[in-house]
């Protein structure tokens, strides 16, 4: 156990040694764009203190890996379920995909209300709630809660979405 | 004195009591729930507040997060489930009690003991806050450079297993914190022209995601079949429900000694409730005269374990107040919620808010009373609050919390922000790289940075030479105080980690 949860600490620290080097030499000088003639009197670049940040981190990463070899120090891993297992990763996998498609997608097209509803349907059944009446009732009192606490206790207006208020006017139109 | 009735007067007015009162009972019913965590519960009222009057938006967080407290050691006593990790050394005697079927004596140990030391702590806030902010009044950028550096230096070397990890958390968290403009030229940095970026990463969704959203995806990934259900039995004599006056009496030194522990630990930026609550654990069990009991159902271990980790909670608001530095998660989201009331804590609003700074006293308190009469009728009714299914609960939780985040600012982007922070959180937490220090680091480091780059301009006035900051007696001072405090908190953690090694 002690050589996985070392194999593991090491490929995590190279892991973001390249997140490190990726931000220092390719984030920072895309990113920002320093004015011409601006140093130390005039209080500082605005790049230096994202550079002093991604030194440092650098620093105590390749520290810790050399430390790692020189002294064959046991990691510091506490969590003991350091591996994915194929059930955990499938479902975590699903979940994650579906709580960005939520996100990312559904609320943009389809309002938060309607968009959630679809969402916790979802997601109660990825975590084994088979029950139909349960399935359909719990995200239509959850969304109802959510709308009267929102839009009539407070007074705050969740995206709409463009599906619906564009087939409204459709069907004005028609 | 003026202001000090005035303080009194804005937190008791009917409708502060009433938000005091919603809160306490909110808190104490979402903290009694499997899977959320105390913070998870205020991170997702927070945003909530900004729509409310500050003066019933911010007693109703204080109660809640009092409540939580309290409500998280429930699923502790009961279902060995801690709310929070500083109730873990609740579950060490809590869950053997209810096992013999005395949960309702061990719920309300746990209750009087989390109430005298929360009025502990809060009375130690009241005194010391405010004489350590007249001296942070004299402090300019150099001391305010070292005083953030080193709460940054304790937070990260301190919270998780690991210095490296700590350190790379806060790192990130400050990377992220400089997403925007540039407060100095304004020129964009790090956001590749993207215009929401160019406001900065909100506070709000990113607490939201990496305290509620990646908590709810850690606890989603267990198997279906681990369900919350309680199988306690609940004794039914009178004396197995009741702390009587004997018990309290025999425990009442270990509550006073590990109040004033964990309120000292509590003050230091980054040590927070769980280290609290197992140093006085370990404390009550050397001094005991039964120590043997200790694992086993003792109510002294209860009181020990829960008066510290509540004590913490009034301390770390010594910082806050007095320095503007948040010394725990906790403190970060009431920073939070001042800030998007236009509060700013620091040693400056003792001058420019004094009512409001002795209303948050006098709240404090008064949550504290109420806390101890609806903790009552809590323990009534947990039974039922245990057994919510997390199925239910974890979607619930997410539609929630995208709400919450919308609310705020009315950007969409901020929606996506909270799940994206709850996929690094998550990740994070895979990888045993702690959570905590990545938020500090965001928080602190505007602070930071301003404060650093004011410096070296201010040694451009000295032939760009930085050692004039030797020259300032309130820099040499804090140097000291905080070289002697660094030495006793790293003996500290090194001889928790010897301890970790032995057993």
């Amino acid at each position: 156990m002690i050589i996985k949860k070392n194999f593991h600490e090491k490929s995590l620290i190279l892991i973001l040694l390249s997140i490190t080097l990726f931000f220092i030499f390719w984030i920072i000088p895309e990113s920002i764009e320093d004015p011409d003639d601006f140093g130390l009197q005039d209080g500082l670049k605005p790049s230096f203190s994202p550079y002093l940040i991604g030194f440092l981190a650098l620093f105590i990463l390749v520290f810790e890996y050399i430390n790692s070899y020189l002294f064959n120090r046991k990691a510091d891993f506490e969590n003991e379920d350091l591996s994915f297992s194929k059930d955990i990763f499938d479902r975590v996998i699903k979940i994650i995909f579906v709580c960005l498609l939520y996100s990312l997608f559904l609320i943009d097209v389809l309002g938060f209300y309607l968009a959630s509803l679809i969402f916790a349907f979802i997601l109660s059944f990825f975590l084994g709630e088979k029950r139909l009446l349960i399935l359909i009732f719990f995200p239509t009192i959850l969304v109802s809660v959510v709308f009267v606490g929102f839009e009539i206790g407070f007074n705050i207006f969740l995206p709409e979405g463009i599906l619906l208020p564009n087939l409204s006017n459709l069907f004005k139109l028609i | 004195m003026e202001n000090i009735l005035a303080g009194i007067q804005l937190a008791t007015t009917p409708e502060a009591l009433v938000a005091i009162l919603i809160g306490l009972i909110a808190g104490q019913i979402l903290g009694a729930i499997p899977g959320l965590t105390a913070s998870m519960a205020v991170a997702l009222l927070v945003p909530y507040t900004f729509y409310l009057d500050p003066w019933i938006g911010i007693p109703m967080l204080l109660g809640m997060f009092k409540g939580s407290l309290f409500g998280s050691s429930i699923t502790a006593i009961l279902i060995k489930t801690p709310g929070t990790p500083a109730a873990a050394a609740t579950v060490l005697d809590g869950y053997p009690l209810a096992q013999k079927g005395k949960g309702v004596k061990a719920m309300k140990m746990a209750l009087y003991s989390s109430v005298f030391g929360d009025t502990f702590s809060d009375v130690m806030l009241i005194f010391a806050a405010g004489f350590l902010a007249s001296i942070a009044l004299n402090f300019g950028p150099p001391e305010y450079t070292l005083l953030t550096g080193f709460s940054l230096l304790c937070i990260s070397s301190l919270t998780g297993n690991s210095i490296w990890k700590g350190l790379f958390s806060v790192f990130l968290g400050m990377i992220i914190g400089m997403i925007g403009l540039d407060p100095i030229t304004a020129t964009p940095r790090l956001t590749f022209d993207y215009l929401e970026l160019e406001e900065g990463i909100g506070l709000i969704p990113m607490l939201i995601g990496t305290l509620a959203v990646s908590e709810a995806l850690r606890q989603m990934e267990q198997p279906v079949k681990k369900l919350a259900s309680s199988t306690l039995v609940f004794s039914k004599k009178k004396i197995d429900n009741v702390v009587t006056f004997t018990e309290l009496k025999s425990t009442f030194p270990t509550i006073v000694k590990s109040s004033s522990l964990g309120t000292l630990i509590g003050a230091m930026p980054g040590l927070g409730s769980t280290i609290a609550a197992f140093l006085a654990y370990g404390e009550a069990k050397r001094s005991s005269k039964k120590p043997e009991n200790f694992g086993k159902g003792s109510l002294e271990g209860i009181a020990a374990s829960e008066s510290a980790n509540n004590a913490v909670s009034g301390s770390n608001m010594i910082p806050l107040l007095a320095f503007g530095i948040p010394g725990d998660i906790a403190a970060a989201l009431i920073m939070g919620a001042f800030l998007i009331q236009g509060i700013t804590l620091g040693p400056v609003v003792f001058q420019d808010n004094p009512i409001e700074i002795y209303a948050i006293f006098a709240a404090l308190i008064v949550a504290n009373l109420l806390n101890l009469f609806l903790g009552h009728g809590l323990i009534k009714m947990c039974k039922h609050v245990v057994t919510v299914p997390k199925r239910l609960l974890f979607p619930a939780v997410l539609v929630i919390a995208s709400a919450g985040a919308y609310a705020l600012r009315g950007s969409l982007f901020d929606i996506q922000l909270v799940f994206c922070f709850g996929v690094l959180g998550y990740l994070m937490m895979k990888c045993d790289i702690p959570t905590v220090p990545m938020l500090i680091g965001f928080i602190l480091i505007p602070i930071f940075e301003e404060n650093l780059r004011v410096t070296l301009l201010l040694s451009s006035s000295h032939d760009l030479n930085i050692a004039f900051i030797f020259t300032r007696p309130a820099f040499v001072i804090l140097l000291l105080i905080m070289t002697i405090t660094s030495l006793f908190v790293f003996k500290r953690k090194k001889l928790k980690n010897l301890e970790k090694i032995n057993n």
